[in-house]
């Protein structure tokens, strides 16, 4: 579904991706793991058009994204939830899942999948008038990700949804990440968290300074020694 | 000192702080988003007042035709201006599009000199809206009630339309988080644009009141009060609409103040007086009086 | 010990003396209105040089030039006014001020030193603020600045403004201070202390925590610059022989914010060569502008040139390169890492 081939971008002078391919296919999850700066976020960010590769091909369902807006990347049906969540705080949950579907023209498949998001959130529900920033760490991260299931996406690209959520929290959107495929989106996850990411994975991707040193199945993965002690935390 | 004294500065202040609202509701809206201060939305306001003059003198035209017509061509030029000279800018820093700014400001200024003519000229409002009333020993004219009508009306469309339609909605987004809303796929060019367009149609308008007060337009009018009217903008906390006309009508009280009840000698200082009030309350408080948190990002 | 006579020495005595010729040539041959526009492109080259500091290297974007020019000048206008035309006009003030008349050089470095104290106090409090409202802050220096000079009738005349100064500035004077004022930044902005500025312009927090003094090094940049500035806008006084508040109005500050961001904002040089360009260039299409009578049309072109050099060349014609004759016969220097924003 999701072709990534010799990707390289660059900040100014500083390179964060060198060419670097992956691939993600219809129905899987698939995780990228690796350090701070390993170009995880940079990654993700130019597959949705905010960033411009310097050279490479990014392939979605077989046709070029590369130079297209980030808006009309979404309409393609390629959804972003990003790092560090970004919900507008100031703006209601309701607002906040309104413009998760900004660029949809169907007011009332719109006003469905609204009902379907509080139906899996329903602590979202409970609070939809109320400004997104008085919600817990935990409930903006459900918001990030209803918002941006709202565009309807095939390919949903999760960026550290874990990240400063405890444990319990953790497990709850690692549940709704699998009960997400299981409706048929498919994910492209990144995380820190490698140990659970892999857990619910198909396959996954480790990334050093830009580029891909290992790739394989998950549970591959998971008894990699190497990785086991570089990224799991384990021995 | 009497009491009527004390009223007639107010009105006085009311107006004048009315008009700078209307130019810093444009300057605020454009800040949020891009972090720009915008120093030629008041060389808009001077284009504003030039397009209003053609039709003041052609006294067969109504005066709806000085107020609207201006209004809907200076949303068309801020859009312009967007799209030419802010655009190719996205993603530059801060300095740039400053620069940039002052760049359009001269360019418009000096467009006008080319066409029409470096000296001022005369405008002058049929009789009836400058005739003076007199209510209980406090004179004002129907034009200073056509302000505050005015601005009242358009600040409640205004933010109808920002906190009800989707592009206000966007918009909004925009302003709290630029880089979120390209990514999740909210088109903030157009945000942007709307901004422009509003904010630009308001200083359109707030060309024909200023005009109309002060009975005399020229190419170079704009830049004082659109810096100024930024002052109300920071003085009311930068981003929101509701700060930026508190802003405006509290600097176009002190102002009027400074010059009504202080001994003459010190009426020339009344620019020094606006910047010394903007240094306070950015030492003091930082976001200004309605500010919401972060304001600063440097 | 090292040799006096290193490549770079000889190539900059060589530098001077080639344009202590080139001067003595002009003022030799060239009429009046010729050595005028040179005697300005030396001024220029003081304002533009200055002006650097702040807005170039440590990264704070000042609109005030012109309020430290206009102290300056004011200040030296006053020092060095004949006792014939101080009677005239500045018959209010006291006694012991109608009867002295200072050298010009003297007054000019007074006036300098003036608008640098005025800068310590402004500073630490203007520079506790930073980006664009330091700039409106700046900007609003300037308006008071010129409300004080417009107003203050018993010292400054108000708006008939000082006259019958000497016509002091000469081309030796506007060289020889442009000469100064770029040796001063360019040792400046290569010593440790330059290094500092630059850290602080790119990244304050990091070099917070890397141990550099911050505030310190925005504020004696700041009146470093004053300090020019004030001494620019003394020689601009001496070579105009009056000033009006005018004199040191925004467009002035525009004009050497347009030199500086042409040549390149990051390089001493860069500068120079903004200030030289942006004294000819607008000579030239005043002239046009004159002969064809389309009033405005020379500050059309240089306000589209400025926004187009902001659309396509934003780094300006040196970035933060330096042109150095002595490296051009070397191999090819280092080149510093740009200061590009990442693509958005």
């Amino acid at each position: 579904m999701l072709e990534i081939r010799n990707l390289s971008v660059a900040y100014g002078k500083i390179v964060a991706v060198s060419n670097l391919s992956l691939t993600v296919n219809e129905g899987e999850i698939v995780t990228v793991v690796g350090g701070n700066g390993a170009g995880k976020t940079t990654t993700l960010r130019t597959v949705s058009g905010v960033l411009k590769p310097r050279s490479g091909e990014i392939l979605f369902k077989g046709k070029s994204m590369v130079g297209l807006s980030p808006e009309a990347i979404v309409t393609r049906g390629i959804s972003h939830s990003p790092e560090g969540r970004m919900i507008f705080g100031r703006l209601t949950i309701t607002e906040n899942l309104k413009l998760g579907a900004y660029n949809r023209k169907d007011p009332s498949g719109v006003k469905s999948d609204m009902e379907r998001m509080f139906g899996m959130f329903p602590v979202l529900e409970q609070r939809k008038s109320q400004r997104a920033g008085t919600l817990s760490g935990g409930e903006q991260q459900m918001l990030a990700i209803a918002r941006s299931l709202m565009s309807r996406p095939n390919l949903l690209l999760l960026d550290e949804p874990s990240l400063g959520l405890a444990p319990l929290l953790v497990e709850k959107i690692f549940d709704v990440v699998v009960e997400l495929r299981n409706e048929g989106v498919t994910i492209l996850l990144v995380e820190q968290n490698a140990n659970e990411a892999l857990r619910i994975s198909d396959r996954a991707y480790v990334l050093e300074t830009g580029t891909v040193t290992i790739e394989g199945p998950s549970t591959e993965l998971i008894n990699n020694p190497m990785l086991r002690a570089a990224y799991l935390g384990l021995d | 000192m009497t009491i009527n004294y004390i009223m007639q500065q107010l009105v006085n202040g009311l107006a004048l702080g009315s008009i700078y609202a209307l130019l810093a509701i444009g300057l605020t809206m454009v800040y949020g988003i891009l972090r720009l201060i915008n120093f030629a939305h008041g060389d808009l306001m001077m284009l504003g007042a030039y397009v209003s003059s053609i039709f003041i003198s052609a006294t067969i035209l109504p005066i709806l035709f000085a107020v609207v017509i201006p209004t809907l061509l200076m949303a068309l030029m801020g859009l312009i201006v967007e799209r030419t000279a802010y655009r190719p800018l996205r993603g530059a820093p801060e300095v740039a599009m400053l620069i940039t700014s002052l760049g359009v400001s001269r360019l418009l200024q000096n467009s006008t000199v080319l066409v029409l003519s470096p000296q001022p000229r005369a405008f002058r409002l049929p009789g009836d809206l400058t005739q003076t009333m007199n209510v209980g020993g406090i004179r004002f004219t129907q034009l200073d009630v056509l302000t505050f009508l005015l601005v009242i009306a358009l600040m409640v469309l205004l933010t109808l339309y920002i906190n009800r339609s989707k592009t206000g909605m966007a918009m909004r987004a925009s302003s709290e988080n630029l880089r979120a809303a390209r990514l999740i796929g909210i088109n903030v060019n157009w945000a942007i644009g709307a901004a422009f367009v509003l904010g630009s149609a308001l200083a359109g308008t707030a060309g024909f009141l200023w005009a109309s007060r002060y009975g005399i337009i020229d190419p170079f009018m704009g830049f004082l009060p659109g810096v100024k009217a930024f002052v109300a903008a920071v003085i009311g906390g930068i981003g929101s609409i509701r700060g930026a006309v508190a802003g405006g009508v509290i600097l176009g009280v002190a102002e009027i103040g400074f010059v009504g009840f202080l001994p003459p000698e010190f009426s020339g200082y009344r620019d020094a007086f606006v910047f010394s009030l903007l240094l306070i309350v950015l030492l003091v408080r930082p976001n200004g009086l309605f500010g919401k948190s972060e304001v600063e990002r440097a | 010990m090292k040799s006096f006579l290193t490549r770079k020495n000889v190539v900059l005595l060589g530098g001077i003396v080639l344009l202590v010729v080139l001067l003595g040539v002009a003022d030799a041959t060239l009429n009046n209105y010729y050595l005028r526009i040179l005697q300005l492109m030396g001024i220029y080259i003081v304002l533009t040089a200055s002006l650097n500091l702040t807005n170039g290297f440590t990264g704070d974007f000042s609109l005030g030039h012109a309020a430290f020019m206009a102290i300056g000048g004011y200040v030296s206008a006053l020092l060095t006014m004949p006792l014939a035309a101080r009677a005239l006009q500045l018959a209010d003030l006291p006694a012991w001020f109608q009867e002295f008349a200072m050298p010009f050089p003297l007054a000019t470095v007074l006036g300098g030193l003036l608008a640098a104290l005025v800068a310590l106090p402004v500073g630490l409090v203007v520079l506790r603020l930073r980006g664009h409202y330091l700039a409106v802050m700046t900007l609003g220096l300037l308006i008071v600045v010129k409300s004080l000079a417009s107003n203050w009738e018993p010292v400054t005349r108000g708006a008939r403004g000082l006259s019958g100064l000497d016509s002091a500035t000469t081309l030796w004077w506007a060289f020889g201070w442009a000469v100064v004022t770029v040796f001063v930044v360019w040792r400046l902005v290569h010593s440790p202390f330059g290094r500092s500025m630059i850290a602080v312009r790119d990244d304050s927090v990091a070099a917070a925590s890397r141990g550099i003094y911050v505030f310190q090094i925005r504020l004696i940049a700041f009146i470093m610059s004053a300090f020019f500035g004030g001494v620019g806008g003394a020689l601009l006084a001496h070579q105009l022989t009056a000033i009006t508040p005018p004199t040191y109005s925004f467009d002035l500050t525009f004009l050497i914010v347009i030199m500086l961001v042409i040549g390149g904002s990051g390089s001493v040089t860069g500068s120079v060569i903004g200030a030289i360009i942006m004294t000819i260039v607008p000579v030239i299409l005043r002239d046009l502008e004159r002969r064809f009578e389309l009033p405005g049309v020379s500050q059309i072109i240089i306000a589209a040139a400025l926004i187009a050099f902001m659309i396509f060349r934003r780094q300006g014609l040196m970035g933060s390169r330096e042109m150095h004759p002595s490296t051009w016969f070397m191999k090819k220097p280092a080149t510093p890492v740009s200061v590009d924003a990442p693509q958005q």
